[in-house]
């Protein structure tokens, strides 16, 4: 039978963390369907169990002028909550799940699990988010791209602990979000856009795309970025043919229970140009 | 492994493994009959309690880390005022048919109307997005939900 450890602090938890091969239990939500048993039966964890998800030290959304940083333990219904928090970037959030999984599910657990239709995701990726990463020995900082590594797997090592995720606090001219699913709530996604603009006098002087469930992680178009970027409005209705096409070349979807490759593409493709002509003019 | 909690305002032991299911634990240890489980995949919301006065699936959760919480069952709700006033609303509007999926959806709308005591139909609508009902087709429980608020004005 597996062991399980509540620890009273972070530090606890680190040390629990680097002196025996322990699972990660944050809000719950992925772990107790990935490794549920048959009604009536206690979850069959593959390992010990490391609960956090009441550790107070990261239940806490600090703001400064210059960042966001999320605790690890903060639930997706404490973030909607905070009237700091820029309405764009709840947008993505206020779709995750349902009330109930809102209330238990975690930023850091969508990170973790690492799946490429993580509804957090695109937007992290588009806003050049960080994650920090802890062991007794000290901390490591990555930006969220090469915290994610593939499908399910990040730099996150055995003895470390994911404690904030850090966005640039910062506003956009433009933003843009958009979930397709088979349902409205409880809905995994089959594509999901999140993008910023900043347009100054008729100029794109800023622009991130980020697409979700269509490759091996959430992909960030930087290429197509770098060709918008510096471009005037006007020019944008010329362009979109080839950069939809550079989308195209950039992404990978597959055909899988939730949807199709040829769905997938298509749809990526329409959300982009949606946001590139019609919501960039708004 | 022990765990103390609050249940319906009562504290309670249990001896269990830590990674049992707070819906088993509240079923089977404490004869709570109102928690149904439907998909047992956190999709169908007839498994719902009040966590800390938060509505949650109690197949999503171990029972490890309930310990020191207070739960909110059907079973405590159903001696409240609030109670009441939604069971009226719901009996006016026939929001219960078969009536599997109705604790879920009284403690998702005890929820909504805790933090928003005049919700819009819309705002109803999303605050039952994840319990599901195979028998009403909804609109009768969002109009039970707003014949609720109504009826209980100035309880919430
Ligand atoms: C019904 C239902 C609907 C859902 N809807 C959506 C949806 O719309 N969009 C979406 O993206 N997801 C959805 N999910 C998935 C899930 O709710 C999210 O991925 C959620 O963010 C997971 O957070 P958690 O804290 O519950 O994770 P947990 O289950 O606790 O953990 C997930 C993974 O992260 C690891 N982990 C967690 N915290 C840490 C940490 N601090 N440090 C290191 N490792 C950690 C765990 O070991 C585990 O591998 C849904 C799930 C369910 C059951
Ligand atoms: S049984 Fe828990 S949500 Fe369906
Ligand atoms: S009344 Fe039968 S499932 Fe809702």
């Amino acid at each position: 039978m597996v062991r399980s450890f509540k620890p009273a602090s972070l530090l606890e938890a680190l040390h629990i963390r680097k002196d025996n091969d322990v699972m990660v239990y944050g809000g719950g939500s992925d772990v107790m369907i990935k490794y549920r048993s048959w009604s009536g039966t206690p979850a069959q964890f593959p390992k010990d169990v490391l609960y956090i998800g009441h550790l107070e030290e990261l239940k806490s959304i600090d703001i400064s002028d210059s960042e966001i940083a999320i605790g690890a333990t903060v639930s997706y219904a404490q973030f909607l909550q905070d009237e700091r928090i820029p309405i764009e970037y709840k947008r993505p959030i206020e779709q995750i799940g349902s009330v109930a999984i809102r209330n238990i599910g975690t930023f850091a657990g969508n990170i973790c699990n690492a799946s490429p239709a993580g509804d957090t995701l695109p937007m992290l990726y588009a806003l050049n988010a960080k994650v920090i990463v802890m062991s007794t020995v000290g901390k490591r900082e990555f930006a969220i791209e090469n915290f994610i590594t593939g499908p399910g797997s990040t730099c996150l090592k055995n003895d470390e602990i994911l404690t904030h995720i850090i966005i640039p606090n910062k506003t956009y001219s433009h933003s843009y979000y958009c979930k397709v699913g088979t349902r409205k709530a409880n809905a995994i996604s089959k594509v999901s856009v999140f993008a910023i603009a900043d347009v100054f006098k008729h100029q794109v002087t800023d622009i991130r795309i980020a697409i979700g469930s269509c490759g091996p992680t959430v992909i960030r178009l930087k290429d197509v970025e770098a060709k918008i970027i510096g471009s005037k409005m006007s020019d944008l209705d010329l362009m979109i043919e080839s950069v939809l096409m550079m989308v195209d070349d950039k992404i990978v979807p597959i055909d899988d229970v939730r949807s199709t490759k040829i769905y997938r593409s298509k749809v990526a493709l329409n959300l982009i140009e949606a946001f590139l002509i019609k919501e960039l003019r708004q | 492994m022990k765990i103390d909690f609050v249940l319906n305002e009562e504290k309670v032991s249990v001896e269990v493994e830590h990674s049992n299911r707070l819906l088993d634990v509240l079923r089977d240890d404490l004869h709570q009959i109102s928690v149904k489980e439907g998909c047992g995949e956190g999709e169908c919301g007839s498994c719902s309690v009040l966590m800390n006065g938060k509505l949650v699936n109690s197949c999503l959760i171990a029972i490890a880390s309930v310990d020191g919480c207070h739960i909110l069952t059907l079973e405590g709700y159903r001696k409240t005022k609030r109670f009441e006033a939604i069971r009226k609303g719901f009996e006016v509007s026939g929001s219960v048919q078969c009536g599997f999926c109705t604790p879920g959806f009284v403690l998702a709308a005890e929820a909504l109307l805790s933090e928003n005591p005049d919700p819009s139909a819309l705002e109803v609508m999303k605050g039952i997005e994840g319990n599901l009902c195979r028998c009403t087709g909804y609109q009768m429980i969002v109009a039970g939900i707003l014949e609720a608020k109504e009826i209980g004005k100035g309880l919430w």
